[in-house]
Formats: C-alpha cells, structure tokens, sequence
C-alpha cells in the first residue's frame, strides 16, 4: 500500500493498527509525505467546516413541519422563569417523596380493607403457615440497566439511556478533531448489556442466616417460636432521592411508581425486625470505558431499577415514647446492575395498633461493574412509609 | 412526563414515530428529533449532488415529507441510510430530467491568485473541483465526507462492494488532490 493511500485511510479512520507504526516512520523522514498529510488534513478540515452545505434554509424546515402538521420551530423555547419562592423551592424538592408517602397511605389502607374482607381466608393460612420467608420467586425484572461487558444493539439503547459521552482521554491528542469517531457510532459501540440471570445468581441473596451466638446486638429472643403471622407487617413507601454527584442528565422514561416500594416485615421482638423488600428506583451512574480504537470514554445514565433487598430493623425500647419508636435500618440486597446497600434513620410514629408511619433520613449505594472496573453511585433521601400490621 | 427524545436511539424515535398509539405531540418530537439530527447531512449530500441551491431546498423538503409517509411502509433501522437513499432517488429523478453540464470555464479561474487564500476559498475550489469528478465518484466522496456513512451503508446505498465504495472514495480525494493542486502546494508552503 503506497503512503499516500495510508495518509489517506489514516485520516479516514480506517487505517489498521499495525500500519500505523509504518505510516510514522514514514512521516517522520519524509518532507513530501508531510506535505502530502498536511494537504489531505487541508481538504478533510475544509469540509468539515463547510457549514452552508450542513444548514437547511430556515423555509424548508417551516415547509417540512407545516406540510405534516407539526408546529414550526425546532424546539421548545426555554423561556426565562422567576425565581420560585421559598415554598416552591421546598415543594419541588421534596413534592415527589410526600406524594409517595400520601399514595403509600392510600394504597395501604385500601390493601387493609381488602385483607379485613378475607378474614376467613386469612385464619387458614395461619393453620397451614410454614417457615416460608427464605424462598423469593425472583421474576427476572425486564432490564433498562448495563454495565457490563457484552454489547447490545441500537434499539437497547434507546431504552437503556446512555446519556451522554464525552472524550476525556483524546482531546489534546486529536487536534484535527477529525479522529473522534462519530457520537452515534460510539454510543453504538460502547453500551453494553447486563447479564440479568447472572447478576442475580452473583448478587440477590437469597437465603439469611441468622446465628444467635454470633448477633451484633444482643437481644433477647427467648420467646421466640416460629413465625406467627401476627407478627407480620406491610409497609408501603415512597421516596425522594438526590445523588451524591452532580447530576446532568435524567431518565428519558421514568417507570411507573419510582421511588415506591413494598417491603414485608416480620418482628422478632419489640426491638428487631427482619423483611424483604422491593423499589423502583434509579441510580446515577458515571463510569469510564475503552472503545474498539483505544479512546477512554466517560460515560453518564440514569436507568430505572428493581431492586430487591433483606432488610434489618432495630428500634431500641429505651428510645421509644408513646407515638415515636426510632430506629436504625440496613439493608443489603441487588437490581439489574449489582448489589445494593442502604442504610436508614428515622422514626415509626404510631397511630394506632394497626398503622404506623415511618419517617427517615436514606442513604443507599449501588455498586456495578463495566469492563472489570468496578465503580458506585450512592444516593441520598427522605423515606416516608405506612405500616400495616396484620 | 414529557420524553426528551434527545436521549432515545434512531430506530426506536422511528418506533414512536410508527407506532398507531403514540400521541401526535410523541410522533412530532421524535421526528423532529431525526430531523435535527440528520438534516444537516441530507442537506449537503443533495446540495453536492445538485449544486444548484433552490433545487436542493425542495428536494431536501420532499425528502423529508417522504420519509414521514413512507416510515410506515416497513421496518428501516438505519434511518441516516433511510433518508439518504430517499434522497438519492429524488437526486437521480431530478437529473434524469437535466442534463448535467460542467462550467470548465468557470473552474479555470481557479488558475489566478493562489495566494491569501482561506479556508472558505479553498472550500469553494472544492466545491468546484467535486464537479469535474464522475457522478458515482463523487456520490461516494459525499457520502463519506459529508454525511459520515460508514464504507458497509455505502455500498448497500450505492450497491456496490464495500471495497469499491473505499476505491472509488480514494479515487475522489485523489482527483480532487490532482486538481487542486497548484493551491495545495502553496498550503504546504505555509
């Protein structure tokens, strides 16, 4: 291959690897192979600045909308809005998880007449219950998530929301601008898909084994024998979750009830209770990845999950009052793209011997893996849930 | 909630723009969300085809209503392949009906002042030199350089093998490198 054909696929960004070294070499000894690089670079920068050949008139683009009956104007205009007032700020911060905790409430009250009306029903399950709580029929969410190595195609992509990517690697290499591969393409080249059957067999535990000997906080559970449904609990929640990092993108379809979830709590005793629990919700994601021609990558989502998780809560009796019972929660557990972690603070209010609201303070991580690196997104939130006790 | 197509691939914003059930304001954004994205590219793929400039603004508003009416028709997942293919029958349709004619005399002014030139100077000699080349070559040249389509949608647009469609590419460079010439020179004097 002669050199002003490797100029030429080298510029083109089709030159293999291996040509590269020659085509160096070359260039580096050669004052006609310079010039000769210097002239294709002349005519490849000329086009690309030819920015009347890549811009319609103004008429043509109202022709096109006004002919299929869309309004003229490409997008809709951001027009300045006034400073939001003290409430509206607090409203539009924390609207989402008083939403959820208000729906949480109605759905739970709606769920408790439903299980007053199967009273009967009820009373015989209690005569057959079993030990049941290890066993969860995991129904293998259908996944918006990645993070892993496989690739996925375009129409994944769309749903799997790689937002945004951005060089972080080449910009002082590439001063022709010209051997950054086009933005699609990358987005192409680089999402990949998670193996779902393979995170949950690697992350979602499915069994807890409690060891009394071994136990952080001593507690007596003398009493204890067997489950007794009871001592059973429902609680529905709703949040409101901000990322530790920056965020600058968003999802581009939030799923149905995010930021809600359901957990079954089974009390041991006054103080500890034990659950498994279930939220839609997403993570921030950034994480870094190498494409096919070695450019490092960062890239930016902000996917819906399904995350299940064990769920341990304490309420010491000595902090407890009449209405209010702190307690502290930790939870491990997964979703689509890794294990889980989350802690709480916060308080049951008691309304009644059947209700209870919890109100706290959230924190959670997700931890995810792209091409063997291994990276985390942690949030944080206000958790507004209601109890109810069968 | 609102979609931001901003944020949604090619091949599903055409799913949207199919699909009986999606609302008209969800087919308006993600056509005008292709739009956005590609017009440019259509736009300079006729307008170097055509090179007249009136011509170019209605076949790039055809091309476009036609895509509209014919995304229905059955399942296109390249939608940048889609519209230029579009476009490109609209271009041989147009020139079947004229006959193409190179102003040589026009392009031998190229001859004069070859100094203090600019980047938009050398634009137009382009330009100008893209016109002496063969139609197919400099369909292929366009489509590279201009609309950014890889060697494999070349050659299924132009039908024709992916090592041609690389030849022919080279080939365009190369003749316009010829042509240029005297004004290359003096840009690797600089």
């Amino acid at each position: 291959m002669n050199t002003e054909r490797l100029i030429h696929d080298y510029i083109d960004g089709t030159l293999e690897h291996t040509q590269e070294e020659q085509l160096f070499m070359s260039l580096s000894s050669n004052d006609e192979l310079r010039n000769e690089f210097r002239q294709q670079m002349a005519i490849k920068n000329a086009i690309q600045n030819d920015t009347k050949s890549f811009t319609p008139k103004a008429g043509s683009e109202a022709a096109i909308f006004g002919a299929l009956g869309f309004s003229s104007g490409n997008a809709p205009i951001d027009i300045p809005k006034p400073a939001p007032s003290g409430f509206s700020r607090f409203w539009a911060k924390y609207s989402q998880g008083f939403i959820g905790g208000i729906a949480a409430s109605v759905a739970t009250i709606l769920l408790m007449i439903g299980l007053n009306d199967n009273d009967d029903s009820n009373n015989q399950m209690a005569d057959n219950s079993k030990p049941e709580y290890n066993k969860l029929n995991i129904e293998v969410p259908v996944s918006e998530s990645y993070a892993d190595n496989k690739p996925i195609s375009e129409e994944q992509f769309a749903s799997n929301q790689i937002i945004s990517t951005k060089d972080i690697f080449t910009g002082g290499f590439n001063g022709f601008g010209l051997l950054q591969p086009d933005y699609n393409s990358i987005n192409k080249r680089n999402i990949e898909a998670i193996n779902r059957s393979e995170m949950v067999n690697n992350y979602y535990p499915v069994s807890f084994d409690y060891n009394e000997h071994e136990r952080l906080i001593h507690t007596d559970i003398s009493s204890y024998s067997g489950i007794n449904k009871h001592n059973l609990s429902i609680e529905i929640h709703g949040n409101n979750f901000f990322s530790n990092k920056s965020e600058n993108i968003k999802p581009s379809e939030t799923q149905p009830f995010n930021n809600f979830g359901a957990t079954v709590f089974y009390k041991l005793n006054n103080e500890i209770k034990f659950g498994l629990g279930y939220q839609r919700e997403n993570y921030y994601q950034t994480f870094i990845g190498v494409d096919n021609h070695g450019y490092l990558w960062e890239y930016e989502q902000k996917p819906n999950f399904q995350t299940f998780t064990l769920d341990f809560r304490y309420s010491p009796e000595y902090l407890s009052g009449k209405y209010l019972k702190p307690a502290l929660q930790l939870s491990v557990g997964g979703n689509q793209a890794g294990p889980v972690g989350k802690a709480m603070i916060g308080s049951e209010i008691k309304i009644n011997p059947y209700f209870n609201l919890m109100v706290g303070g959230n924190w959670s991580i997700l931890g995810f893996h792209h091409q063997n690196r291994f990276f985390t997104s942690d949030k944080f939130g206000l958790y507004i849930g209601t109890g109810v006790n069968l | 909630m609102e979609k931001d197509f901003k944020f949604i691939g090619d091949e599903q914003l055409l799913v949207i723009m199919t699909d009986d059930e999606s609302k008209h304001s969800e087919v308006e954004g993600a056509f005008k969300e292709i739009y956005n994205r590609h017009s440019g590219k259509v736009h300079a793929y006729i307008l170097k085809i055509i090179g007249d400039e009136d011509t170019t603004e209605d076949l790039f508003q055809d091309t476009f209503i036609r895509f509209y009416n014919r995304a229905k028709s059955g399942k296109h997942s390249n939608v940048i392949g889609f519209l230029i293919t579009i476009a490109r029958n609209l271009c041989l349709n147009h020139k079947r009906n004229k006959k193409q004619t190179v102003q040589i005399d026009e392009f031998e002014y190229l001859a004069y002042d070859t100094q203090n030139y600019d980047n938009k100077e050398l634009l137009d000699l382009i330009e100008r030199s893209m016109d002496l080349l063969e139609d197919d070559y400099r369909e292929a040249f366009v489509l590279r350089e201009y609309t950014g389509l890889n060697y494999d949608e070349i050659s299924e647009i132009m039908n024709i093998t992916t090592i041609n469609a690389r030849s022919k590419v080279f080939r365009a460079k190369k003749k316009i490198k010829e042509i240029l010439k005297p004004y290359l020179n003096d840009i690797s004097k600089i």
